[in-house]
């Protein structure tokens, strides 16, 4: 049965749409993971919508509960997380410091850099294919991100690493769960260290290149970047192994749950400081 | 240029329910997706060309939201959409129970093809988080079907 001139339109706008995706994903070969200019054309034009529509949905809850009642409460409880959160940054690299038996001024010094370039921000997205990838945060260029700087939550714990594409006032952070994320990590107080990817699946990570014949690396041992992948600094506490398998004919599989939730994710710290 | 307003109307909708879904619970995303709502919604309502367009704008604006490759979405968006509006006009979905049954088989073709074309790019590394991605296609269905539904239930209970 022949088509109608309608259904031959439809057909032919539907073929000029297919090819058009096709370019665009066939355009991406050359670049690798780099982002092309599509990609940062629609996330600078569609991003300040997010912002706009979290920022605008995060004050009508915040509105709401505040007509609950309870307003001092919560102002009290807003400033002590604040306090808190900065304390957990600045106590987190103090601990990892003191740790490594590093001179006091050192310390010190290396703090005051730390505070100097904490960029605070908030979550207004995360990733539409898949939550545990990536996150997508208010601050860009503008407030001094740039890619692959380290980001951590509320409590000091690491989430991730800046990457393109970066707005004016948005930017991505790649999370420490995602399948391409490598982070080098040590275990706390001195001990086996490896490089931590992560399982967008499960929103795991696991550590890897543990010889099998390596006795260290425990079930319940705390992991700490090492800062020797030249971006995350070091001392900040990342996870936690939670099972150990050295069944592995070279390596071991060590399963790590990393410190920061997901679902409690919103303030976020993004450390401007860049190790040497 | 009518066209294009509602288009664009449907994507800042869905990036506002996209927003306040993540504000909830982040992997509420992933079991209703506000992008394919608005497109299989809009290609019922408008036809398969609007569509086949809507799913386009949408497709491209998850890509965007999302590190995977940019038009992945956008191409199995687009393919929904005007399944979406082709089929809807030539078979009666009125009924709640067919209507549900057309999005949902609708939604998880479009979610099958849109895992496979994401294992085919990333050479099989892909992962498209957790299992809750599975309720996709049932909740979606829901979704549509009550938002057909609803204002007809509305308008019997003020008539009676």
């Amino acid at each position: 049965m022949p088509l109608s001139l309608k259904e031959r339109k439809s057909f032919l706008v539907l073929g000029l749409l297919l090819a058009l995706h096709l370019v665009l994903i066939s355009v991406q070969v050359p670049f690798g993971a780099e982002r092309t200019l599509f990609e940062r054309a629609a996330f600078t034009v569609f991003s300040p919508f997010q912002r706009l529509f979290s920022a605008a949905a995060g004050g009508f809850s915040d509105a709401w509960r505040n007509n609950i009642g309870l307003r001092r409460a919560r102002a009290e409880n807003q400033r002590l997380k604040k306090d808190l959160f900065f304390l957990s940054q600045k106590n987190a690299f103090l601990l990892a410091e003191l740790a490594a038996a590093r001179s006091q001024d050192k310390a010190r010094a290396a703090l005051e850099g730390f505070r100097r370039h904490l960029i605070t921000g908030r979550v207004i997205g995360v990733d539409a294919a898949n939550v545990f990838s990536s996150v997508t945060i208010n601050k860009g260029r503008h407030d001094g991100v740039v890619p692959n700087l380290a980001v951590c939550d509320r409590n000091g714990f690491l989430i991730g690493r800046t990457i393109e594409p970066i707005s004016r006032r948005e930017s991505r952070v790649q999370l420490i769960t995602d399948d391409d994320s490598g982070v080098a990590v040590i275990v706390e107080g001195g001990g086996a260290s490896g490089i931590l990817s992560g399982d967008s699946r499960t929103g795991t990570c696991r550590l890897k290149y543990i010889l099998a014949t390596d006795p260290r690396g425990e079930k319940g041992q705390v992991l700490l970047t090492t800062g020797h992948d030249g971006i995350f600094p070091p001392g900040i506490r990342v996870g936690v192994i939670e099972s150990v398998d050295s069944g592995g004919v070279l390596f071991k599989t060590v399963d790590v749950r990393p410190f920061f939730k997901m679902s409690a994710l919103d303030v976020v710290a993004v450390l401007g400081t860049k190790t040497e | 240029m009518k066209n294009f307003y509602e288009v664009a109307a449907a994507v800042l909708a869905s990036i506002f329910l996209f927003s306040i879904l993540v504000l909830i619970h982040p992997s509420l995303v992933l079991v209703i997706n506000p992008f394919a709502l608005a497109v299989i919604y809009l290609a019922i309502v408008k036809g398969e060309m609007f569509g086949a367009s809507a799913g386009t704008a949408c497709g491209l604006v998850q890509d965007a939201f999302s590190m995977g490759v940019f038009g992945h979405t956008g191409l199995t968006k687009t393919l929904m959409g005007f399944l979406a509006g082709s089929i809807s006009r030539k078979i009666n979905i009125a009924p709640f129970s067919r209507r549900f049954l057309f999005v949902f088989l609708l939604s998880a073709g479009e979610l099958a093809l849109w895992t496979g074309l994401g294992r085919l790019l990333s050479a099989g590394r892909a992962s498209f988080g957790s299992e809750w991605i599975l309720l996709q296609p049932p909740a979606v269905a829901l979704a549509v079907s009550l938002a057909f539904h609803i204002p007809g239930w509305f308008k019997a209970r003020r008539k009676s």
